[in-house]
This record gives C-alpha cells, structure tokens and sequence, in this order.
C-alpha cells in the first residue's frame, strides 16, 4: 500500500509545483470572477451599496424585461448577418491575394490595416463617413448637387447596415489571413492533376479548393460568432444602440445595467445568461466540426 | 520525502507571493489607502501644518478628457504655485468611465484625497458613504457659503448638509449667427434678437429666417439624435412649470412633455431644422451652415477659435411662463479619510478654484461665486457674460441613484419621435413605462 503510493504522491507534488503558477492566476482571474459573478447574480442592490440576496429574483425579471428579449434578439440577427458575410468577404480578400498578381503585397496590407485599429478609432472614423450633413458621404455627394435622402442611423436596418459594414471593413483582414493560410496549405498538385484532367477554374474551386477549406471555415464561423456575441464598441460608439433600442446589443445593455442603472446584480444575472449561451453555442459548433472531421 | 518537502515549501512561497498583494490595510474605519497618511487622524490641523512647514500632498481626479482639461491643469499650476503648503497631484481621467472608476475607488477605500463630480451623479455616489459632509471642515478653510450662488449652493445640500463644493455652472443655452440675423433684420440696436415673446414668436422668428437664409444654411441646429433633445425637452418642460419627477416618481408622460416636443416637431416638419443630427452640431453651426444653435456652454471655446464666425451667446430664450434651462455643475468632493488635515486642505483648495473661477471660465462655463464675475479677468473674456445670466434659470435635475438610466431610457425615446418612427403619444408612453419599470427596481 506505502509502496504504490508514495511515488504516485511525488509525482502530483511535483506536477502541481509546475503547475501552480499558472493555476494560481488561472483561478484567480478566470474562475474566481465567474463563480463570483454567479454569486453576484443572486442579490440586488445599487454598486456601493448594501447587496440582499434575492435568490432567482434577478433571472426571473429578465424573463419579463422587454429590453433584454431585444438586445438578445438583436445579438442573435447580428450573428446572423455577420458571420456570413464576413466568411465571404473573408474568402474572397484572400483569394485576391493569393492570385499572386502584381501589387498583392500592398493588397494584403491594406485588406488587414483596419484589424489593427482599436475601436474607438474605428468608431470615429465610420461617425465621420456616414453621419448625416458633414459625414464624407454626404458631403460628396452633396458637391454633386444631390442631397443625401436616408439616414444611416435613423432606422432599424439602416443602423445595422452601418454596424455591419464598419464591422467587416475593421476584422475581415483578420479573416483573410486565416483563409490564406488555409489557402496556401493546398498542394499544387492536386491543381497541376486537375490541369491535366482539363478541368475548368470554377470546377477547380468547387472540387479542389472549397472542400479543403473546410476546416478553416468552421474555425473562422466559430471564432466570428463568438466575437459577434461580444459586439458592444460599434454600436456604442456609432449608432448609440438607437434609434430606440433597435441596434442595442446584450453586451451594449450588460454595460448600461451595471454603469448606468448601477445594478451589479442584475447585470451579472444577464451576463451569465450570455456565457451560458456563448458556451452552449460554441459546444454546438465544436461537436458540429468535430462529426464532419 | 527531502525533495517533495522542498516543492512544497516552492509551493507556499509561490502562493504567498501572489498572495501579498492584497494585503491591504483593512482598517474597520473608512480610511482611504490612495490618501495615505501624514498626520495621527483626528489630532488638530488647521495651525499644525504652518508651525511643521511640511507640505500636504493632495490627489485630485478630474473627469476632463475634453478641451476643458488643459484650463483645469493650468489652474492646479496656478495653485500649486500660490502658496507652499499645499500640493495638488493633477489626475486627468478619461470622461467616458470615470463615475465607474471614481465610485469603485469610493467602495475600495483607495479613492483620491479631492475629486470632480457633477450634480446630477452625487446621487450615485453618495450610497457608499465616503463622501464627507463638509459643514465641519468650511470653519477650518475659511470656507463662507454665502459667496456661492444660491442656486449652486442649494443643488449641493442633502438631507441638509453640504455634500460638495460647487465650481461652475454649465447649461444649454442659445448661440446666433449675427450677420445671418442682422441680413435677415433679426437683429435690435443692442445686437439682441428681435423676436416676439413666447414658442409662436421664436417659430416665426425662424421662419422669417429661412425665407432670408441661403438653402444650404438651416435656421436653427440641434442635436436632434442625441443629448441635445434630452437637455432641450427638458428645458422646455421646466419653462411650463412642469416635473421631471414628483414625489421620487418619473413624470415623463405629462402635458407639459407633450407640449415640448410638438414644439420640437414643428421645427422639424417645417424644415426650421435639421433631422439626424449628432455632435456634428457644433461643426454645422461652427462653419456658418446654420443661423441658431442651442448647445452647451462649453462650445463657446470651440466656437470662438473660428475667425469667420461672428456669433453671440444668450441665455435659454424663455419660451414659456417662466425661465429655465437644462443644466448641470461640476462640483468638487471630499472623500472620507482618516487624516483630517488634508480633508481641510482639500476644502480650502476647492474654494480657491472656485475664487479663480474666471481662469476655469476660458473653459466656457459659469463661475460659482456671482462676485467673480466683477472681476476684470472675467469681464475681459468675450461670450462669457452675455449667458452668465443662466445660472439663476438652471432648473438641477432630481436627485436620484436612477438619474442617469431613466435619462438614457427618455432620450431612447424622444430619438425616437425625432426620426418619425414613433409618434409623440407613444413615445412618451414608452417613456414613462420604462422610467416607472426602472425606479421600482
């Protein structure tokens, strides 16, 4: 009995020496905060204030708060316009690039410039194209004597129309990086054998480039599904999730509960709600690309 | 055995390392560990620090990341350099998340010796019970509260005791166009606007302009999709008489609320203004392509640097029974501490910001105390006087923990109403609803 175990006790001591520095942090700054957070979620109270503990009472109002129900709808369409668009503008950046024509290096940097831009930049910059009067568009065209009938940030469609653009235009190149790696993955053979069966450009993507690809499509819808469920900046700073609620996304509303209305409990309770159904989603997927492989 | 005891003591020692970190001071009193101390506590002050000669460092936060934060880090300069005594740690934050960071600071007891807050968030902080009530500490600093503006010094009293100091007064008020206004024969022999009295007498006014005006030129400019609608409905609301809360209930859905924004409407729909308009506001009138504007205090800066443009600036025009406008102070708090000395200091530098309100005037907003606006210095200062006026109309707005969200959750609204896709019953419905749901969390 000694015997067996003794060594099998070095042997966790010594795994959990190198171990615990990063487990110390790990739990500390990841674990720790979402357990607490969870706790957080129970009780209601203003931010420097007494907190009460309410039990389910915070995940029991959400069911009811009219405001929640639009933003997580919100959240959801967002994803739903995004990530297809943004894997195919995506596909086709790269897909440029990789064709290898005279100019693709200054192409390939321009395409991934705006990922490097932070947010509040990207904001500016988008408030000053498309705002109504003194926005670039509407000055250009107004120099051409036609005065700009729509608003960019007036309606529903609108609103998400310009979220999505500044969206692709700032992470597409960061997309296009991933599909041309994958791109350059694929062996010139299978195009060289393709040539000497004559098989045309089209069939030559169909057939030889789009089913290797798979693997870095799951992985970019993936990683875009998660950043849209995070989508909080460019509303933010663009459309100021209105007009309304109407382009007010989860992360938006999470902000405005604990920063504005200082309720940290309920906050919490909608962040959780959040997690849960980013994990949810993101098993989903996971299982999804591991079946197919 | 030898071995496994030495990873075990690695071990420890790891987790003590990362651990020391939080070992803060967890005193039971409110003390404040960004304060630290110089003096014993509560022991006398006020003659100990000209007796020792030692210096009293103070950090002060400020929430200017505007244009407004280099006049306040020449002021501290100025300050710092008018006595020997005292020393003021100049922090400039950025505004976006500063009561977040300044009521975290409150909660963790590290918060800074002297900070800004505006009126309307004292509310917010006053919960965590670290802000000093200050009638124990003027004696000691040679504060008098009769040299503030009554109105100022009424907006800082809670449960009948003084929570801050006032520093300014910013609100809404009226800038024109003065050659758009004299061309249209606007303009009276003082260079005030000649208009007739009341909402129907500032609506023609407007469209005498725009028959007058170039088409590219609107007669008057607000931020229609922003802040603005907010401030201005609110302005109008008050000039009626009417409440914004009673009783610490939202009055939103009011005839007065209603009156105001058909008001707002018919300038839209009459092409008197512009739809859609946000910060750019201040460019369009900046750049002459507007004749009126209602915009904050703060843009006469702004508005100033701009040689072609010949404006003038006035109080919120009365367009009901009574004057009003929106508007809102910069106040200085003094959080809790232990150390007595610097909580006088702290008092004493407020008040001397307040005394040199004419430098924190070249920001654009109005000094606290009526007397410095007698000063040379601030009569010097062009714009400035024509709208100081204000500081008798600005209607505070309710104290309330919830201020900021039913604000957020009103101007949801009226947005709204200002892009036409809701009209002003069901606005103001959706308004009150939201207001009511939030107060009875």
């Amino acid at each position: 009995m000694k015997q067996l175990k003794s060594p099998i006790y070095k042997n966790y001591l010594t795994a959990l020496a190198f171990l615990a520095p990063f487990m110390v942090l790990y739990l500390w700054f990841w674990i720790y905060p979402i357990i607490k957070g969870f706790l957080t979620s129970l009780t209601a109270g203003s931010i420097g204030a007494e907190k009460t503990f309410v039990g389910l009472d915070n995940y029991r109002y959400m069911l009811s708060d009219d405001k929640f129900w639009s933003s997580f709808w919100n959240t959801l369409y967002f994803i739903l316009i995004s990530t297809p668009s943004i894997v195919v503008v995506g596909l086709v950046m790269a897909l440029l690039v990789n064709m290898k024509l005279k100019g693709t290096t200054w192409l390939r940097t321009a395409f991934f410039m705006p990922y490097m831009l932070s947010v509040s930049v990207l904001g500016s910059i988008w408030v000053f194209i498309l705002q109504s009067r003194t926005g670039l568009i509407a000055e250009t065209l107004s120099s051409f004597g036609v005065t700009m009938e729509f608003s960019f940030f007036g309606s529903w469609g609108m609103g998400w129309l310009s979220i999505l653009i500044a969206t692709l235009w700032w992470t597409a190149g960061f997309n296009m990086i991933m599909f041309l790696a994958g791109l350059q993955e694929i062996s010139d053979d299978l195009y060289e054998a393709a040539d000497i069966d004559g098989a045309n450009r089209w069939a030559k993507f169909r057939y030889i480039t789009m089913p290797s690809l798979k693997g870095v499509t799951a992985l970019v819808m993936m990683l875009q599904t998660i950043a849209s469920f995070k989508l909080f900046g460019q509303t933010w700073l663009i459309t100021k999730g209105g007009p309304g609620t109407s382009t007010t996304p989860l992360v938006h509303y999470i902000y405005q509960i604990a920063f504005r209305q200082w309720d940290s409990g309920y906050a919490s309770a909608v962040s959780f709600v959040l997690f849960l159904t980013i994990a949810l989603i993101s098993l989903i997927q996971f299982k999804l690309l591991m079946s197919k492989k | 055995m030898k071995r496994s005891m030495q990873l075990l003591v690695t071990v420890i020692m790891i987790f003590s390392l990362v651990l020391a970190g939080c070992s803060n001071a967890n005193n039971s009193k409110p003390s404040n560990a960004n304060a630290s101390s110089t003096g014993s506590g509560q022991a006398s002050s006020t003659s100990g620090s000209e007796a020792s000669g030692k210096v009293i460092d103070l950090k002060y936060w400020v929430p200017f990341s505007g244009s407004d934060g280099e006049f306040m880090e020449d002021m501290v300069k100025a300050f710092n350099e008018s006595q020997s005594e005292i020393k003021v740690e100049f922090m400039n934050n950025n505004w976006d998340n500063y009561y977040p960071k300044l009521l975290s600071s409150l909660v963790a007891k590290s918060a800074p010796d002297v900070a800004v807050a505006h009126v309307s968030h004292l509310s917010e902080l006053i919960p965590t019970g670290m802000i000093e009530p200050l009638d124990d500490l003027v004696a000691d600093a040679k504060l008098d509260w009769s040299t503030y503006g009554k109105n100022q010094e009424n907006s800082i009293i809670r449960d009948g005791k003084h929570v801050a100091i006032p520093l300014d007064t910013h609100a809404v008020v009226m800038y024109y166009n003065k050659k758009y206004l004299g061309d249209a024969g606007l303009l009276n022999e003082d260079g005030s606007i000649k208009m007739e009295p009341g909402a129907e007498g500032f609506t023609q006014m407007l469209k005498t302009l725009k028959e007058k005006l170039p088409a590219d030129v609107s007669p008057l400019i607000i931020g229609s999709n922003n802040i603005f609608t907010y401030w201005i409905w609110y302005a109008l609301v008050q000039q009626q008489g009417g409440t914004y809360f009673q009783d610490g209930k939202p009055t939103i859905n009011t005839p007065e609320g209603k009156k105001a924004m058909e008001l707002i409407q018919t300038w839209l729909k009459d092409g008197l203004t512009l739809p859609d308009i946000g910060d750019n506001s201040y460019d369009i009138f900046k750049t002459s392509k507007a004749a009126v504007t209602f915009t904050g205090v703060w843009a006469t800066g702004n508005f100033e640097k701009e040689a072609s443009l010949d404006f003038a600036a006035v109080p919120f025009p009365q367009l009901y029974d009574q004057p009003a406008a929106w508007g809102d102070s910069h106040t200085l708090i003094v959080p809790k501490q232990g150390n007595r000395e610097k909580q006088v200091a702290a008092v004493k530098f407020a008040n001397w910001l307040a005394d040199h309100g004419a430098m924190w005037a070249k920001a654009g907003h109005v000094p606290s105390k009526p007397s410095v606006q007698d000063t040379e210095e601030y009569k010097a200062l062009p714009y400035r006087s024509g709208y100081a006026a204000v500081m008798n109309d600005v209607k505070y707005m309710p104290d309330s923990t919830k201020l900021g969200a039913v604000n957020d959750a009103v101007l949801e609204s009226l947005v709204e109403i200002n892009y036409g896709n809701k009209s002003i019953e069901d606005g103001l419905k959706d308004a009150q609803n939201k207001a009511d749901k939030l107060i009875s969390r």
